[in-house]
């Protein structure tokens, strides 16, 4: 059994996994399908649920790449993704991937001033890095759920050092 | 004027009490030049007098004019207007005198009108065919009573009295003279036309006694002969829902029939008569062999005990009773199962008195216990650690373990000190040192999965690495313990100095709580396996 609702604290999209019946049945005793159900609403779904609805396994997107970006938002019982919220995901993972070799590159920078080797090809290589970003972060999105886009996406959101 | 219409008299009309106006149809000179006659409903006929009656329009019109009464005719009255002008002549030519035109067409005006009116009067007459003008007309000087009629030769009109042709007085016919011949014509009748017959006035046709013989009896032969039974019926009076009936030799009366009479008479049959007296079927059975089926048979005298009945009257015990006879009351009635004595279904069941219930009480490995006798005492004895007491107000053996164990409570578990109470496997749980939950949460390739559990109701999936876990019962306060580990498949992080996976558990409620996988990085992720196990107070 599971079921959606969106959070109205940050619009975010929570999927409830239920435990079988047969699980809970071995702490509160034999329950009916309804009794089931009921328990598993009013312990799990917060009472400021956005629009909290029954989906099926296939409801659920294969792969969890985007689920930062899942989201409610046609009327079909079934987990969308949010495109702008999928750009700002894989923008926020390319800077954490920049990040990162940016230090590196700070690293070899002081190597390189101690020795007085040449710092060009380790500016130039950051600069590459600061400006990895401009092409997503310009790329214009919106709607849901379009694959064309978010291979877009994927493919700028690629860091090749 | 001229005279071009060359109709005689006006048509004959019929009177309807509201007419007044009637078209002459024919030119005329002057008003007093008509002749209008009312004929009555009995042939009789009034010519009416001008002013008096009527007036009259038109004269001079080629197309004629118009007679209005002062009262419209009645109905069956009929109206015929002629011509009727005086048959002189009153115009006076003098020698060397003048000679008016207008005078003269005058003159000729009438003298043809004159002609027509003799014309419309001829026409109306009886006249012989004009290839038979050698016949005479001219009869002999009339004689009284006598009728007008050919001569024997055909060649003139001669005066007959009625004897010389069969008529005696004015009402007889001979018989020798009256008679109808057969020509084989069946649609030919022989009719006493009675229409102008008077009301109130008896005609009477007489025919001959018994004696004579009646030749028309084809016709009479249809008619009943005079009967005294059939003259006695004649004389009764018809009324609606009235039977004939004969009351004597000769006499006859009427008496009532009824709904429920006639109902029965129109019945085809006994049996349909039957269903209308709604007899039914035990209406045919001889009385010394009579069968019902079904229905019931009630207010009756109870049968007696020589007839085959019980000889009494009795009531539904509504209760399992026994039908016997009663000797020192000389009657039938209901016997009651006393102590120890049941009736059930359709047997009589005596219960034991004074006999033993079980005659052998045996355990297995142990010798048999007989009753020696039915009031021989099993006597039971309380083993070590065992206590035996009896209630004889309730008929109870109690046997209690004085030296066992009971199941531990909840309270017993959770205080975790006695030593005299078992673990049951269901408050096992309440111990302090017994996991109160745990659960294993699985992600295959993207799937989240909560693979097993105990006392969780869910987890929900939040974002990347972050998920919550709902207890199904639960903890009595927030702080309780979970011991959490997590899988993943970036091997890189171990042995890496920041440390490898972790889950941080945050925000708990007695009733959930919630994780957040991170990496070595410290980034938050989606491990492959989650585990958790609570423990705490519930």
């Amino acid at each position: 059994m599971k079921i959606m609702y969106t959070r109205p604290e940050d619009n975010g999209l929570s999927i409830v996994i239920a435990a079988p019946k047969e699980a809970i049945e071995k702490v509160l005793g034999p329950l009916t399908q309804e009794q089931y159900e009921a328990h598993v609403m009013e312990r799990s779904i917060p009472a400021d649920a956005i629009n909290p609805r029954r989906i099926t396994d296939d409801a659920i997107p294969a792969n969890r790449e985007f689920r930062n970006a899942w989201a409610d938002i046609t009327p079909e019982p079934v987990v969308d993704i949010d495109l702008v919220k999928a750009k700002d995901l894989k923008l926020m993972e390319l800077r954490d991937k920049r990040n990162i070799e940016l230090e590196k590159l700070d690293k070899e920078f002081m190597i390189a001033l101690e020795q007085g080797r040449d710092l060009n090809v380790i500016k130039d290589k950051k600069q590459l890095l600061r400006d990895v970003t401009g092409p997503l972060k310009n790329l214009p999105v919106s709607g849901i759920n379009d694959e064309e886009i978010l291979d877009q996406i994927r493919a700028l959101a690629t860091l090749e050092v | 004027m001229t005279i071009t219409n060359t109709t005689l008299a006006s048509a004959t009309f019929n009177g309807n009490g509201a007419t007044t106006a009637f078209a002459t149809g024919f030119q005329f000179i002057a008003n007093a030049d008509l002749q209008v006659i009312v004929t009555s409903a009995l042939g009789v006929e009034t010519v009416k007098t001008i002013t008096t009656h009527y007036t009259v329009t038109g004269a001079g019109n080629s197309g004629g004019g118009t007679v209005t009464f002062l009262v419209a005719p009645a109905t069956g009255e009929k109206v015929n207007i002629r011509s009727n002008i005086t048959l002189d002549q009153q115009t006076d030519y003098v020698e060397g005198g003048s000679f008016s035109a207008a005078t003269h067409e005058t003159a000729l005006d009438k003298l043809t009108k004159a002609v027509q009116q003799v014309k419309e009067i001829t026409d109306r007459s009886i006249k012989l065919p004009i290839a038979n003008q050698s016949i005479t007309t001219q009869a002999a000087t009339p004689t009284a009573s006598y009728v007008l009629r050919m001569n024997s030769a055909n060649t003139a009109v001669e005066w007959a009295s009625g004897a010389s042709i069969g008529l005696t007085g004015a009402a007889t016919v001979k018989d020798t003279e009256f008679t109808v011949t057969d020509d084989s014509d069946t649609t030919k009748k022989l009719v006493f036309e009675a229409s102008g017959i008077s009301t109130a006035t008896t005609r009477t046709l007489t025919v001959p006694n018994a004696s004579g013989t009646i030749a028309l009896t084809s016709d009479l032969s249809s008619y009943q002969p005079l009967d005294t039974e059939l003259t006695a019926i004649a004389g009764l009076t018809s009324a609606a829902d009235k039977g004939i009936q004969f009351t004597g030799a000769g006499t006859a009366g009427v008496y009532d029939l009824t709904t429920a009479g006639k109902a029965l008479l129109d019945d085809a049959d006994a049996s349909a008569q039957r269903t209308t007296l709604g007899l039914g079927t035990i209406a045919t059975q001889a009385a010394n062999n009579v069968t019902i089926t079904g229905g019931s048979v009630t207010g009756i005298t109870d049968i007696t005990l020589a007839d085959g009945g019980t000889g009494a009257s009795l009531a539904d015990p509504n209760a399992d009773r026994i039908m016997f006879w009663d000797d020192s009351a000389g009657q039938v009635t209901w016997l009651t199962a006393g102590s120890n004595l049941t009736i059930t279904g359709t047997t009589l069941d005596a219960a034991s008195v004074g006999t033993n219930t079980f005659g052998t009480i045996a355990v297995s490995g142990q010798s048999d216990v007989v009753a020696d006798s039915s009031t021989d005492t099993l006597t039971l004895v309380a083993g070590s650690g065992m206590t035996i007491t009896t209630d004889a107000g309730t008929d109870t053996i109690t046997l209690v373990s004085s030296g066992g164990v009971s199941a531990a409570t909840q309270s017993e578990q959770e205080t975790a000190s006695s030593t005299s109470v078992y673990v049951s496997p269901g408050r096992q749980q309440f111990h302090p040192s017994a996991a109160k939950f745990w659960l294993l949460v699985t992600n295959t390739a993207g799937t989240f999965a909560l693979t097993s559990s105990y006392n969780i109701t869910s987890i929900t999936d939040g974002a990347t690495g972050l998920y919550s876990v709902t207890i199904a019962t639960d903890m009595s306060a927030s702080t309780y313990c979970v011991v959490s580990d997590i899988t993943g498949t970036d091997t890189a992080s171990l042995g890496a100095g920041d440390g490898g996976y972790g889950a941080k558990i945050y925000t708990r409620a007695v009733g959930t709580y919630n994780v957040q996988c991170v990496n070595y990085s410290g980034s938050a992720f989606d491990a492959i396996h989650s585990y958790q196990v609570g423990f705490g107070d519930q």
